[in-house]
């Protein structure tokens, strides 16, 4: 049914007459300029042409089309009135891409200034010209350009060096064919340090595609040693390069460290942050030191959180963010710098928000969650909401302190009369209780109050959800479920009703004489419920099941569900390693990759090189130079395989085929025990180690170690005479390695019996194991 | 990469007062996208915008100040902390530049402000940035807008008029050095910035003060200082030194890169040239202990099932000859409230001292301007409800946050012994001003719960 369009209306042409009018008295004014700029009596006093041409600047700014002045500043343009010819060039570089052939006419001026005696002059020339953006200009650009380059002044080379980064993005060959690409690399050497960045700055942007500028070590060391002599700019910028150095050995590593240690005492956060990324990098690659390297860092980055400027502090929090949650423990000794303001902007609350959970520990809990508790009662529920969700964080990070939580978020439920605390409590008692448990008892009595006055969807269905998993055995429970089948048609949550379903047949299988009707009345309501297509197909789902076989459809519907160890964003570890190589830039605020919001023109490869644990001895060597073409996949495989690489002496090696893809080990896995003993049981013993340490450590000490090297500990014990640990881990082919490990107090000798899933790369994972306790042969 | 696209100055309306394209890879147009999503701002459940954000592959970053944003656009994954830095130092630098940084002077001067931005950026990348390094590029000379007006038209965050010693730190810096009869001054502001919460009954839950030596010089030649600190400064909190009473102990500081640090661990001294212009010599951080200036003591009485009074006392722990001022409480109230009346002490209003009930707001501002050390003063308020008290009620009373400056005091004890010319003639005696003053960052008091 097209309704034929209708013509025009009258009124757009009546629009266009008025706009073009008001756009007449506009150009009468501009023509009131043209005319000035053109009086005579203009032309001979300059503090009247300054007016005119400032007028015509105040236009532009304005956004009102002056271009047609462009012939009448040209002419303006050749004057040894500096102020007026800056004026004048700013013009003409803002309205010579559209004006291309009036441009060539200031060609003429631009090229003469660049041979004024005035060193100012000729930089300000040479700036303007290459900023015309017109390729027709580039043939008169050339040789002042090359002339440039070797100018005695400073200021004239700088601007040079950047007049070769115009041309580059105008016309890729002319600076390739002129080789000034290279001239420019050699400007990195420059005696005067703005030149030197400036070259720096070039190089890199003309080299992106290829990932970048290259550094060797002798560039590195020159750089290092006058790292001062920069302004904090070209500090920033130099910083940010080095971080993609690998320095060759571990004294090395240090010197550079001692070098920038001073950079940290700055009060320049753009710097303070770029070298703290050197150290974070540093860091995984000093297994031993990485606590006393993120000490080091601790109070310089906390400084700068005291920075007025809450743009500043908030991307200052941003990163500390990741330093918490890369090293758990650092910061938490200064927790109450993490508590929120009240007049500062919601941005940096929530940021706080999600760090003050993180620096919980058995000490300070009290003291945190007391705070939280008064955030809770925030009169923003925003703040509220998050202050809940930061008890749930808590509570899984510390299970000693599980109990008073659960029972504080009970509290809130019942004391809090809104229906977003509620809401969010139950939420989090919710998963919390997939953790631990056996604290359901203290959760059920709440939950029926909780079906009364909670009315928000999510709510309610993780209310249902809760009386479906563990209220099975509950009095009530039957008659609460009979209720909402009850109220089902008045039910506009299909979310609510999904969870309903599931819960009332949870419920069956536990108590099927009492549930029975019901279960039969809801599931011919919902297949009578058309209104929502998912929501139907479930409910057939379910019917058919339960007639095709009962104890089948008790399999699907109860399955045993993993325990929560951790909450869903913490297991993307893959990203938080890709944001932590993206330290200090813009991934961080966004908390995503640069490849979800840089276009490919304007990405940078990060320029790790891909290593693997059982290539590390070849590729060592390579690292240096193969600095970018390798995409950077793991800056914790590049760190292990330096850390194997040192301890090759002992005979760790490339034990994993060739043909296999390189090996390393996943992050964050998890197992249950019961799976680890039947795993145990059934797998035979595939490699054994045997290994004299030089002191027998706390058993914390070898967990903490073995999990720096992804391997995780089951359980451990103390048997008096020696500790015993089970340990885990799971490798890049997603096999399943178990350790198990005794260490004799008295002897200090580690015996370990791997057993794996596919015994192919046990030993490698053994070696992996040895090379984890570096720190303690 | 670390260089920006487009720069520009918007107002507090929106409108476009400086706006230059460096790169022109970014789209005309981003001024307006910029403005509608800072003042629309849907996301992540605030209704703030972030410093940074991106929309359609354009990274926007600003700061705000003295109302006005500034802003950079940019399409490479920047160090958020360079280009944010960077922002900071351009509004510094116009101030310099233009005495003021305020609307009326960015327009007034908006030839100086190309020419600066011009001399700090060259395609986008920054190339100088300090203030008398482009003093020899820069030609323009400032146009100055009137100070008097532009106290009263424009709430200048930093310091109020009476702290202020004399009109000369709102001097251009080119206009200082041009003038024939110009004084040879400089200005040395320790300012600190407190932070504080107390629970119901008094007791400091968290307190930490920011403190910064901040410098603004006028002295002709730049010539080499020499400034000296408390002798017996302790840097660093789990230190052995810090165990000893008695002296002031830093958790950290960091230092303006014009600081060198050579006699600073033996003797605490800081050697430097001062840049033109205002510029932070030193940051630093303090976590231990100090006497609150301000104690706060509120609590709740129920008259009726309907009625309450909330009693708030506080005291200026100061001594005899400091003062607050412009000491202004804020209180939030339950929002079921019919009306709220006040009560001050006796010949407060002479005082100086108003209480003012913010329907609106649901709020209770005790402003007092002049608060005198060791005196204490009660404010009580009695708030009719519309509804019989309870819990959800409570919760909506507090808590109080105070805002105030000290002139002549800092919470810390950080001195600043002398600040000398390290090469002394006797015909260059600069005039040197030294103030010292305490600001509120976050001063609050809770209730008790019960």
């Amino acid at each position: 049914m097209a309704t034929p369009v209708p013509p025009p209306p009258p009124a757009s042409a009546g629009g266009r007459d008025s706009s073009s009018k008001y756009f007449d008295t506009k150009r009468g004014e501009v023509t009131d300029l043209k005319a000035l700029l053109r009086n005579q009596a203009v032309e001979r006093d300059p503090r009247r042409k300054r007016e005119v041409i400032k007028k015509v600047i105040a236009y532009m700014t304005l956004g009102i089309d002056v271009s047609s002045l462009f012939g009448e500043v040209v002419m303006a343009s050749a004057t040894t009135d500096l102020v007026l010819k800056k004026m004048c060039y700013l013009f003409l570089s803002t309205y010579a891409a559209s004006n291309e052939e009036l441009a060539t006419l200031c060609i003429n001026t631009m090229t003469r200034d660049c041979q004024d005696s005035d060193p100012l002059v000729r930089g300000l020339a040479l700036r303007s010209l290459s900023s015309l953006g017109l390729v027709t200009v580039t043939e008169y650009l050339l040789p002042v350009l090359l002339k440039g380059l070797r100018d005695p002044a400073a200021y004239v080379r700088r601007n040079s060096v950047l007049a070769v980064l115009k041309l580059h993005n105008l016309d890729k060959a002319i600076v390739t064919e002129n080789g000034l690409d290279d001239i420019v690399t050699k400007m990195l050497q420059d005696p005067d340090p703005q030149v030197s960045a400036s070259s720096l700055m070039v190089v890199a942007e003309i080299n992106i595609e290829q990932g970048g500028i290259q550094l060797d070590r002798a560039l590195v060391i020159h750089l290092l040693n006058r790292i001062r002599d920069y302004n904090e700019w070209g500090q920033s910028f130099i910083l940010h390069l080095l971080a993609k150095y690998r320095p060759e050995s571990e004294e090395e590593t240090f010197q550079i460290m001692n070098v920038l240690d001073s950079c940290l005492r700055v009060a320049s956060s753009a710097v303070v942050l770029a070298t703290t990324k050197i150290f974070l990098f540093y860091a995984d690659s000093l297994r031993h030191i990485k606590d006393q390297i993120y000490m080091r860092l601790k109070q310089p980055t906390l400084t700068l959180m005291a920075n007025p400027s809450p743009e500043l502090r908030y991307s200052v929090l941003k990163h500390v963010e990741i330093m918490v949650t890369r090293c758990p423990g650092v910061f938490d000794s200064e927790f109450k710098l993490f508590y929120i303001h009240y007049n500062e902007p919601s941005p940096l609350k929530f940021t706080k928000l999600r760090i003050l959970p993180e620096l919980a520990n058995e000490t300070n809990i009290h003291e945190l969650v007391h705070e939280l508790t008064e955030y809770v009662q925030d009169v923003d529920p925003e703040i509220s909401k998050r202050a809940i969700i930061a008890f749930g964080r808590i509570a899984v990070n510390i299970p000693a302190g599980a109990d008073g939580i659960i029972n504080q978020l009970l509290e809130f439920i019942s004391n809090i009369d809104l229906d977003t605390v509620r809401t969010e409590a139950v939420n989090v008692i919710k998963d919390l209780l997939r953790k631990y448990p056996d604290r359901s008892a203290d959760v059920l009595p709440a939950l029926p109050r909780c079906l009364r006055v909670i009315e928000n969807p999510t709510g309610k269905a993780a209310v249902i959800f809760l009386l479906g998993e563990f209220g099975a055995d509950m009095r009530q429970t039957p008659y609460l479920l009979e209720g909402l089948i009850a109220s089902y048609d008045d039910e506009v949550s299909v979310q609510v009703k999904a969870a309903l379903l599931t819960a009332v047949c949870k419920v069956f299988f536990r108590r099927p004489p009492e549930v029975h009707a019901m279960l039969k009345r809801l599931l011919t309501t919902m297949l009578n419920d058309t209104s929502d297509t998912n929501l139907h197909d479930r409910a057939l789902l379910y019917y058919r099941l339960l007639r095709h076989d009962v104890q089948e459809a008790r399999r699907c519907i109860t399955c045993a569900k993993s325990p929560v160890v951790e909450f869903a964003e913490e297991r993307l570890s893959g990203l938080k390693q890709q944001l932590f190589e993206e330290f200090n830039t813009l991934s961080i605020l966004y908390d995503k990759p640069a490849e979800q919001f840089v276009d490919e023109k304007h990405l940078e490869t990060t320029s790790i090189p891909q290593l693997s644990f059982a290539a590390a001895a070849a590729a060592n060597a390579a690292a240096a130079q193969a600095a970018q073409q390798n995409h950077a996949q793991s800056y914790d495989d590049t760190a292990q395989a330096y850390h194997g690489n040192d301890d090759d002496l002992l005979g760790v090696g490339g034990h994993a085929s060739p043909s296999r893809q390189p090996w390393s080990l996943q992050a964050n896995v998890t197992l249950d025990q019961e799976t680890f003993q039947t795993k145990w049981e059934a797998a035979d013993t595939a490699a054994t180690l045997d290994l004299p340490l030089s002191s027998c450590p706390p058993a914390d000490q070898v967990e903490s170690l073995a999990a720096e090297n992804r391997i995780y500990c089951m359980a451990s014990g103390d048997l008096g005479h020696a500790l015993k640990f089970f340990f885990f881990g799971r490798d890049s082919n997603d096999v399943l390695h178990l350790a198990e490990v005794q260490l004799e107090k008295a002897s200090c000798q580690l015996t370990a019996t791997v057993k794996s899933e596919d015994p192919t790369d046990a030993q490698t994972f053994a070696d992996s194991f040895m090379a984890s306790l570096g720190a303690l042969l | 990469m670390f260089s920006v696209s487009q720069f520009y100055i918007l107002s507090p309306r929106g409108d476009t007062i400086i706006s230059r394209n460096f790169r022109s890879d970014v789209d005309k147009g981003t001024a307006e996208v910029f403005f509608h999503s800072v003042k629309f701002w849907k996301g992540d459940g605030g209704n703030e915008a972030p410093p940074c954000f991106n929309i359609d592959g354009v990274n926007y970053i600003f700061i705000k100040q003295s109302g006005l944003y500034f802003v950079c656009t940019t399409k490479y994954n920047v160090s958020p902390n360079f280009a944010l830095e960077l922002l900071a130092r351009l509004a510094k630098l116009f101030k310099d530049y233009c005495g003021v940084l305020s609307e009326e002077a960015i327009r007034k001067n908006f030839v100086l402000i190309y020419e600066l931005l011009d001399e700090v950026l060259d395609y986008g990348y920054p190339m100088v940035s300090s203030t008398e390094q482009l003093k020899v590029h820069v030609h323009n000379e400032p146009v100055m807008v009137d100070m008097i007006k532009q106290a009263n038209s424009f709430k200048m965050p930093t310091m109020n008029q009476k702290t202020t010693p004399s009109s000369s730190v709102y001097k251009p810096v080119t206009l200082a050095a041009k003038s024939g009869q110009q004084r040879n001054e400089i200005f040395v502001d320790i300012l600190e910035r407190l932070t504080m919460l107390f629970n119901g009954n008094g007791y400091t839950l968290s307190s930490h003060i920011d403190g910064s030596i901040v410098m603004k010089s006028y002295l002709s030649g730049n010539p080499p200082l020499r400034l000296a600190l408390n002798e017996d400064l302790v840097v660093g909190k789990g230190s052995e030194a810090a165990n000893y009473g008695g002296s002031v102990v830093l958790d950290d500081c960091n230092f303006h890169e014009c600081v060198r640090l050579d006699d600073f661990e033996s003797m605490r001294l800081l050697n430097f040239v001062p840049p033109d212009g205002e510029f932070v010599l030193m940051n630093y951080r303090i976590t231990s202990d100090f006497v609150a200036p301000f104690r706060i003591y509120p609590h709740v009485e129920e008259n009726s099932s309907t009625q309450i009074e909330i009693v708030v006392k506080i005291r200026a722990d100061l001594p005899q000859n400091n003062f607050g001022v412009n000491v202004q409480a804020t209180m939030p109230v339950p929002t079921r409230s019919n009306g709220v009346s006040s009560r001050l002490d006796s010949g407060a209003a002479a005082a100086g001292q108003t209480a003012e009930y913010r329907a609106k707001d649901h709020k209770v501002v005790w402003t007092i301007k002049k608060f005198q050390g060791g005196a204490e003063h009660t404010l009580r308020a009695k708030v009719d409800l519309k509804e019989p008290m309870s819990p959800a009620i409570r919760r909506e009373i507090g808590p109080i946050s105070l805002s105030f400056e000290i002139p002549m005091f800092n919470a810390s004890q950080l001195q600043v012994k002398y600040l000398r010319i390290v090469e002394q003639h006797r015909t260059y005696n600069p005039h040197r001003w030294v103030r010292y003053v305490s600001q509120s960052a976050s001063y609050v008091s809770r209730f008790s719960t019960n």
